[in-house]
């Protein structure tokens, strides 16, 4: 192991400029840090040091392939933490935590991985063609696919064929807006372009 | 973070361990330490502990890890 890459250096101060950034940014969209500082400064010293390595915020706590295409979903926040809060409480690496444990009334614990069982089950995985939405061939064949599913729905339902504009979805928090393309930023959760997909 | 979580505990326990930082190895060792984990940890999630060659703890979990170190 003599010619391993050496872990790059994070200095503390960037360590904690970043921290009080990523703090004000969830608190202000309604998600929270692990009130446990320490715990916190160390996991987002990990990310730093990912993103020296690899260029991104790759998750402190799985290992990254160091192809940003494969491990797009799990860039710091992971499309795997909204359903992990909702379900245990924190996301996989308890960066993030619901506040039930902010209040002290859960403890964070180890929780299952949910990347590899989604990524066995479901297509959507492939975050190269992010663009399109789970099992529709084509972005261009989305609206047309909804518009033949429809005959089922009620007259009242909105005629999804006739939408001015796409929808995105982001995927990690789930926020909807409908434009030409997707923000530069989530203004939800601060995941970037990339992690959008095209819902209609 | 929970990998030096378990060093730590290791550590206060007074058990000899060899670690490896699977994240700084080159790619070709890392492809051959991901496998033996997976030998012992299908999820391969990290850390993963192997006690005695018998048993696996996997993730970090302080009361499992000390239930097996006894």
């Amino acid at each position: 192991m003599s010619d391993s890459p050496a872990r790059p250096e994070v200095t503390r101060v960037e360590t904690e400029r970043i921290f009080k950034k990523l703090d004000r940014e969830a608190e202000s969209a309604g998600y929270h840090l692990n009130p446990n500082r320490e715990f916190t400064l160390g996991l987002i010293e990990g990310m730093l040091v990912n993103e020296l390595r690899y260029g991104y915020w790759a998750c402190p706590c799985r290992l990254a392939s160091g192809n940003k295409a494969e491990d797009l979903d799990i860039i710091c926040p992971c499309d795997y933490r909204d359903p992990d809060l909702a379900q245990h409480g924190t996301c996989y690496c308890a960066l993030y935590v619901s506040q039930d444990i902010v209040d002290g009334r859960r403890k964070p614990a180890r929780i299952p991985e949910r990347r590899q069982a989604e990524r066995r089950s479901g297509p959507s995985a492939a975050p190269a063609d992010a663009a399109s939405p789970a099992n529709s061939a084509s972005p261009n064949d989305a609206a047309a696919g909804a518009a033949s599913a429809a005959p089922s729905a009620a007259s009242a339902a909105p005629n999804l064929s006739g939408l001015s504009y796409p929808l995105w979805r982001c995927r990690v928090c789930g926020y909807l807006c409908a434009r030409d393309g997707p923000p530069e930023v989530c203004p939800i959760c601060r995941a970037k372009k990339d992690r959008f997909e095209r819902f209609l | 973070m929970w990998c030096r979580m378990a060093k730590n505990l290791l550590h206060e326990l007074g058990v000899g361990y060899d670690y490896v930082d699977v994240d700084t190895l080159p790619a070709d060792e890392k492809e051959e330490v991901k496998k033996v984990i997976k030998r012992w940890n299908p999820g391969g999630s990290y850390p993963t502990i192997v006690i005695n060659e018998k048993e696996c703890v996997s993730g970090f979990d302080e009361t499992e890890i000390r239930e097996k170190i006894k």
